[in-house]
């Protein structure tokens, strides 16, 4: 017992990193990447021009800019602006209210379609994962549904839940919990065995082992499944609103569609891009912490 | 008969039973093609509490396989193994397995791994932190209790998987080449803390699969040689404790060292 290693110690994180100058390149490079975009979109435009019918096939920026003023027509009227559909002018207040009120709606929905899909997804992967017959049983019927494609079965759930808030959510929740019990099943699967004999080895029980040892393995992997569905969550909340509903961001760009606007198309892609985006980082932020363990 | 008690009355045990107990452990294994390879081959031997056993050999010739029997990895296909009296049949907490891999887990901190073992038994926590920060002291880690493992070089991690599994206390340590690429400095130390804490217990055995002749003559207290499946050699270390440079380069460590040379190239 007398030996000691202090004098020995190996420190791999000895320096106080001083606050590392933030390295601005990346971001000049992003922003000419940007303007190189927009400026390619612009010319497009111009290029392309307008087909016989009056439509541009690619819209203008400073149209999708103005195009902005569509979000007007989607505000059920209140806090000093009027109903657009009641006689009353698109106002830019009523435009941003309506902006905040269809990104609200199309929110929840993804956010409870999206809670609903991973709980549900994530916890019957593990519910399986825990036998290795019930997997085997559970993994081919799943594989099925995975394969089967998502935008075709929307006619159902509408058949199944009418034009209620429960077809989104039940649509929503359907396309991330079958990405997610897959994934799930295969993450536990993949677990290298040596873990659960050095845990059983000291002497920890199956349940234990499962809980402590096999699910918090599993986390990077159900990191980046997590991600993944970010934006198909989306991509099914949008799909699911242009069946029956009166607001969101889905019904906004099937009018659009329906009327060949491409500008209020592309705001409301815009529009979608960037809260989808907000999501993606939000959530990575939260999975970041979860996993900062990982080498 | 009385020899053998005589061991035991020298080891300190007052125990009638043997650390591990092998008789006639043989292992199968079916290969894909259809083929039986017989990887253990009628093994029978006894290992007293408080021996340190080095086991080497060539690879692929039985010796990690032996040690996962014991350990309650692998049935054996043939034969008995008892670990303090009692037959393996899966693995447990009285049989702590250092692996050759990593096997920290990355999820916890070095305290927490330190302290899997110990609360999987139940133990009370009070108990806990008392056995980590002991643990902690003796591998010389205590201010990395709350670093993740990521953040440790190899033998730091090495320390931390070895004091993880003697923290447990187990009555019998088995380790499967658990030094390999550690370089030759850090592995005296890493030599030390494991005899500081083999000595901690009177009674526990350590059951050591290496490639290192010299690791092998530094710690053992016999030395099995295992080729093709077999015992081909049991081998007694009579060096003095602690072994110093001298002791392993000097005239019996060298006879010692022949002994084991001949048997492998024959």
């Amino acid at each position: 017992m007398t030996a000691t290693l202090a004098p020995t110690l190996q420190i791999t994180q000895t320096e106080p990193t001083p606050t590392p100058k933030r390295d601005r390149s990346s971001l000049y490079w992003g922003a000419a990447s940007l303007a190189l975009v927009l400026g390619l979109w612009q010319l497009t435009s111009v290029v392309l021009g307008e087909d016989d019918s009056g439509m541009r096939l690619v819209p203008s920026i400073p149209d999708v800019l103005a195009s902005f003023m569509v979000f007007a027509d989607y505000w059920p009227g209140g806090l000093g602006a009027e109903r657009t559909v009641g006689g009353g002018g698109a106002t830019v207040w009523g435009a941003t209210l309506g902006l905040i009120y269809n990104v609200g709606i199309s929110l929840s929905r993804f956010a409870i379609g999206f809670i609903l899909g991973a709980v549900v997804g994530i916890g019957t992967g593990l519910l399986v994962s825990w036998s290795a017959i019930a997997r085997r049983t559970v993994s081919f019927p799943a594989h099925f549904f995975r394969m089967m494609p998502l935008l075709a079965m929307l006619p159902l759930f509408g058949l199944w839940f009418g034009n209620s808030e429960l077809g989104t959510y039940s649509f929503t929740a359907f396309a991330v919990a079958v990405l997610l019990f897959v994934l799930t099943v295969a993450a536990v699967d993949n677990v290298p065995r040596i873990y659960s004999d050095s845990a059983s080895s000291l002497g920890a029980s199956r349940g234990r082992i499962y809980l402590s040892v096999i699910i918090p393995s599993i986390t990077p992997s159900l990191k980046v499944g997590i991600l993944l569905a970010v934006p198909f969550a989306w991509s099914a909340v949008l799909a699911a609103e242009v069946i029956g509903k009166q607001y969101g961001l889905g019904r906004i760009l099937n009018f659009a569609l329906l009327y060949a606007s491409t500008n209020i198309v592309a705001v409301t892609a815009l529009v979608v891009v960037i809260i989808a985006g907000c999501t993606h980082l939000i959530l990575a932020k939260v999975l970041n912490h979860l996993t900062r363990w990982v080498d | 008969m009385t020899v053998q008690t005589d061991a035991r009355q020298l080891s300190g045990a007052t125990a009638h039973h043997a650390a591990i107990e092998l008789t006639n452990v043989c292992k199968e294994f079916r290969l894909e093609s259809g083929e039986v390879v017989n990887s253990v081959n009628s093994v029978t031997c006894r290992i007293e509490p408080g021996e340190f056993i080095c086991v080497i050999g060539p690879s692929g010739h039985g010796k990690s396989t032996l040690l996962n029997m014991i350990a309650g990895f692998l049935p054996p296909t043939e034969g008995t193994i008892t670990v303090g009296g009692s037959p393996v049949t899966k693995p447990g907490p009285d049989r702590g397995v250092v692996f050759q891999r990593d096997t920290l887990f990355l999820w916890k901190t070095v305290a927490q791994n330190i302290e899997f073992g110990l609360k999987s038994r139940g133990i009370p926590k009070d108990e806990r932190k008392a056995v980590v920060a002991e643990m902690l002291k003796i591998i010389g880690l205590e201010k990395f209790a709350n670093a993740w493992p990521k953040q440790l070089s190899g033998g730091m991690r090495r320390r931390v998987a070895i004091a993880a599994v003697f923290a447990n206390k187990p009555e019998v340590l088995l380790m499967d080449e658990p030094f390999v690429g550690i370089d030759y400095l850090r592995l005296a130390q890493l030599h030390e803390v494991l005899l500081d804490l083999w000595q901690e217990a009177e009674k526990r055995a350590v059951f050591m699969v290496t490639h290192d002749i010299d690791e092998a003559l530094t710690l053992a207290d016999r030395i099995f040689v295992i080729k093709h499946g077999t015992l081909a050699l049991d081998m007694k270390v009579d060096l003095p404790r602690p072994r110093l440079t001298d002791d392993i380069t000097g005239p019996e460590a060298n006879r010692l060292r022949r002994r084991l040379l001949e048997e492998f190239s024959r």
